[in-house]
């Protein structure tokens, strides 16, 4: 918890740093506030001598400032008042696509100190247009792209923001709409503050809310996010990095993936993490997913205060071995408390543009997973004080997992596949299902079913050491029917 | 000459297969994946430049495509990869709607079609329905409101007319304002791995195969407000042939596996192997022809049913036979296991099938034709069905004296529906007008007393009875009752 103090001080006196230095306007240096023109160029110059001129903020009035690639420069803070937007060019050939970054952004920052984007205005990427126009370069010819999912890559399309070892960063008070891609991310940087932020970013394919890539200390607060796809996401791209020393307070976020999550690439690692506070609603995939499929080490996780309505799915935590090349991931010590959860019977983002897609079908409504490797089990997790509340009405006619051993022993492994709460198909608990863990403890869990389920609420399948304290299991009709199955596991309960 | 022919058949069938591989991604088309933005003429724009470049295959990736009425051309296929939404248009303008049977996806005299993949097709056929109710009741469109609800225009899912080698294969359709999957005067049709989800509106049909030759349907499953899986014939001049369905699963508010309501033509040489039906509200299988068809050579073999409101029902009718008469002989149903409903079997579901005909008592399995016009050559064999019983004769009664047995009404030009006698006097099986019936090995429970014996045979000529197994609380019964019928044979 020192650390945890240590590192919002030192945040905040950057903060005060920032806040002193010398304001500079936009428009002294001829830039156009029409929504029209293309002030790439004015933008970049004013960067550029502001950083020479030893630092300061450079002020975006009320006004429409369209642009390409920029880049930010060391002790430079853009500061967007209310009323002022930067908007994304619809042009794909406006933007970079940064060499040493590999992918395409409106506004890059690599290697660089002190620098931020503060004030109520909007950065809008236009994300919808850009990535069209891309397709239709792509379908022509003009530029080359597998399309795969018939789609320009990722990387091929402009996120709004994208830092890359850089120190100090304060992102606080902006709207970030609508990128082509991811929206933001942070990777490899150093003393990351982002406070008070909204992200709108369904636009488009991949539009993440926020992506932090092998990060040290990171504090993220006070932020709602409405995003396409994962809502605050962390990334490990490196095997030899990893995501450190972060705070989540007090954020509320709607996915037509998931809430929290760590990976999908997971190479390095995900340590000392606290997440408090946290709210997703309406959202497809999991409220909280970590994974760990690409050698990742996964340890020291308390997650405290979780509410999650309408979300398909609560937990899930999963080892895999993707592209791990023989680095050997672990997911240990994680705690998860006070989770009240709601999991809705229909697509909890219907409506939604880019809505998550329907798969893993047919299946009943998932339960929260625990799922590792034979021979990598992921271990010492403490779940208390949770209440999910679930639909029920599992229906055996539709798709049926059973009890048998032959059944449990059908389930596959999916080693290498990408990991989703849906993967497996009909899971044959309708509350939450364990396989090859250690250590973990259920503590105050209620778990209800509005409608009677076939399956039992609780399965367990080789698992060591499991423990329930003061379990409570509530469906419909089911008098005297066993709630925990359990397969070759151990388990004790604490009175 | 023969040789040539043979290599220039290999060598048709090789450019065929290579022209099929085609594949063409939806973007290519200027088709946008938001599911907001009107895709229906760059749809149809994509449909008409694969058929005319030869055929292949329109691909659509993980996305929603919203569209209005499009129209499958010869040798395309349409396939819908995992997370792909062919996405209706909540208005109803946006469909053929000048069409008598306007849909979603349509095909007219086409060629080797297929739809593929393991997408979604949804109407969002409540929204459709809506939509075109409000319009009726501005004025904007006129409509009859049969029943309170628009009865034209409301589309399909899925409309193919006189199309030759159609395959549809893996997809999710759900959700239509009508009907969902039709197939009309079709020849070597497949339909497999199929899933029909349609509650959205009335009349949700799952599959519906209208006098279609060589039909295929199998590994399906159907959860459908109307009848799952249905048979018809509309044209007096054609019927369905050379029908075989297997392996399915389905649930409905109605009938699980139905032949009729409108029955012109006729039925012949049926397979259903393997199928089991549940939640369902009316019949497992109705074999009706109301309307002058002719039903011949229909087997039905390992039928499970649960949770059932009724077991079978075969009837021969008089309704739009415009002088024709309506025959139904040789059907075997063998190897079933049915568990009637003791409440209603499709309660909590949306658009819940409509209680009608009370009072009765649980209904029982019947054969019911005409006077004169015998259902003939039935043979039951190996079947199995639990009532729960408990009927009470003081809320509905039909006794078995000759007053009260005349007394059930022919009803020759009713719809044809396993509950529209009201009070029947058996619990198990009734049967009326039929002729050369066989009963083996036929186990009938009531798990509640009944005051009804098991079975009742009214005007049957010739039936033999062996093995038959009646379990009914209510001891010391007479379990057999017949009337008027000749030749009854009973063994053990």
């Amino acid at each position: 918890m020192k650390k945890y103090l240590l590192i919002v001080g030192l945040l905040c006196l950057v903060c005060a740093f920032e806040l002193t230095a010398k304001d500079y306007l936009i428009s002294d240096f001829g830039a156009k506030n029409d929504g029209a023109t293309n002030n790439a160029g004015a933008i970049q110059y004013a960067i550029n001598f502001i950083h020479e001129q030893g630092g300061g903020r450079l002020i975006f009035e009320t006004g429409t400032y369209v642009t390409g690639s920029i880049y930010l420069k060391s002790n430079v803070t853009l500061h967007l008042n209310q009323g002022a937007t930067i908007l994304g060019s619809t042009n794909p050939f406006d933007y970079v696509k940064d060499k040493k970054i590999g992918w395409m952004s409106m506004i890059f920052a690599v290697n660089q100190e002190n620098i931020g984007i503060t004030g109520k205005g909007t950065i809008n990427g236009r994300g919808y247009l850009t990535a069209n126009n891309m397709v239709t370069y792509i379908q022509t010819g003009i530029y080359t792209d597998p399309l795969k999912y018939d789609r320009p890559n990722e990387t091929n399309r402009p996120q709004n923001i994208y830092f890359r070892e850089c120190k100090n960063i304060t992102i606080k008070d902006i709207t970030l709409k609508d990128p082509a891609s991811w929206n933001q991310t942070y990777d490899q940087c150093k003393n990351l503050y982002v406070e008070g932020i909204t992200v709108d970013s369904k636009s488009y394919w991949n539009n993440d809310g926020i992506d932090v890539v092998d990060c040290e200390d990171v504090v993220i607060k006070n932020s709602y996010f409405d995003a396409a796809d994962d809502v605050i996401c962390f990334k490990s791209h490196s095997a030899d990095h990893l995501c450190k020393n972060v705070v989540v307070d007090n954020c509320v976020g709607r996915s037509s993936a998931n809430g929290l999550k760590f990976g999908t690439v997971s190479r390095g690692g995900f340590k000392n993490f606290k997440v408090t506070n946290l709210t997703i609603f309406d959202t497809y995939r999991s409220a909280i997913t970590l994974a760990a499929v690409d050698g990742a080490e996964i340890e020291n996780i308390e997650i405290d205060g979780v509410k999650s309505i309408n979300t398909g799915n609560v937990i899930y935590l999963r080892i895999g071995d993707r592209w791990g090349k023989g680095k050997k991931p672990s997911l240990k010590n994680v705690r998860i408390s006070n989770v009240y959860a709601e999991v809705p019977v229909g697509k909890p983002d219907a409506g939604y543009n880019y809505e998550g897609p329907v798969e893993d079908l047919p299946r009943n409504i998932s339960p929260a997973s625990i799922v590792g490797l034979v021979e990598n089990k992921i271990k010492d997790v403490t779940l208390k004080n949770i209440h999910i509340v679930y639909p029920g009405e599992g229906n055996p006619m539709y798709a049926k997992r059973g009890l048998s051993p032959a059944e449990l022993d059908g389930i596959p492994e999916m080693r290498d596949a990408y990991p989703e709460f849906s993967q497996f198909k009909e899971l044959p608990a309708w509350g939450f299902y364990v396989r090859h863990a250690e250590g973990i403890n259920f503590d105050n869990i209620t778990f209800t079913a509005l409608k009677k389920d076939y399956r039992p609420a609780l399965v367990l399948d080789d698992v060591k050491d499991a423990s329930f304290r003061s379990m409570q299991f509530i469906e419909p009709e089911s008098k005297g029917k066993q709630q925990i199955f359990e397969y070759q596991s151990t388990s004790r309960t604490i009175k | 000459m023969k040789k040539t022919c043979f290599l220039a058949f290999c060598l048709w069938i090789c450019l065929g297969s290579i022209v099929l591989a085609d594949d063409y991604k939806a973007s290519l088309f200027g088709i946008k994946s938001n599911g907001t933005t009107l895709n229906t003429n760059s749809i149809q724009k994509a449909i008409d430049y694969i058929h005319e470049k030869g055929g292949g295959r329109l691909v659509f990736y993980v996305g929603r495509y919203l569209t209005g009425t499009i129209q499958l051309k010869s040798n395309v296929t349409i396939h819908l990869e995992e997370g792909a939404i062919l996405l209706g248009s909540s208005n109803i303008y946006d469909y053929n709607v000048t069409q008598t049977f306007p849909a979603l996806v349509t095909a007219y005299n086409a060629q080797n079609i297929a739809i593929t993949g393991k997408g979604v097709i949804d109407g969002q056929g409540r929204e459709v329905a809506y939509n075109l109710l409000d319009q009726v009741h501005k004025g904007l469109l006129k409509d009859a409101l049969i029943n309170d609800r628009p009865a034209q225009r409301r589309p399909k899912g899925i409309y193919l007319r006189e199309c030759k080698n159609v395959d549809i294969s893996g997809v999710i359709v759900k959700n239509a304002a009508e009907w969902v999957v039709v197939c009309d005067q079709c020849e070597n049709l497949k339909i497999d791995k199929l899933t029909v989800d349609s509650k959205a509106f009335w009349n949700n049909d799952g599959i519906d195969i209208v006098d279609c030759k060589n039909v295929l349907i199998s590994n399906s499953f159907i959860d459908s407000s109307d009848d799952a899986i249905c048979f018809k014939s509309h044209d007096a001049t054609k019927l369905c042939e050379n029908v075989e369905v297997r392996n399915c699963v389905a649930r409905s508010s109605a009938s699980g596996i139905k032949f009729g309501t409108v029955s012109s033509g006729g039925y012949k040489n049926f397979k259903i192997v393997n199928n089991k039906i549940f939640d369902t509200h009316r019949s497992a299988i109705t074999i009706a022809t109301p309307d002058g068809g002719a039903v011949e050579n229909i087997l039905v073999d390992s039928l499970y049913a649960y949770n059932t409101g009724n077991a079978i029902y075969l009837r021969i009718g008089a309704r739009w036979n415009k002088g024709r008469t309506g025959t139904m002989k040789n059907i075997t149903i063998r190897n079933m296991h049915c568990e009637i409903a003791t409440g209603k079997a499709d309660a909590g579901r949306e658009y819940e099938g409509p209680i009608e005909d009370m009072p009765r008592n649980i209904s029982p399995a019947s054969i019911v034709g005409l006077p004169g016009q015998y259902i003939s050559d039935v043979k039951l064999q190996n079947i199995n069905i639990v009532y729960p019983g408990n009927s009470n004769p003081n809320y509905a009664f039909r006794g078995i004296s000759n007053v009260d047995l005349d007394s059930i009404p022919e009803m020759p030009s009713a719809y044809p529906e396993f509950s529209q006698f009201k009070e029947l006097p058996a619990w198990g099986f009734y049967l009326r007008h039929a002729k050369n019936i066989q009963f083996e090995n036929v186990t009938l429970t009531s798990k509640g007393k009944e005051y009804r014996p098991a079975l009742v045979l009214d005007d049957v000529q010739g039936a033999t009875l062996s093995k038959m197994h009646i379990i009914d609380p209510q001891k010391q019964k007479k379990q057999i009752h017949s009337y008027r019928s000749t030749n009854i044979v009973q063994s053990k």
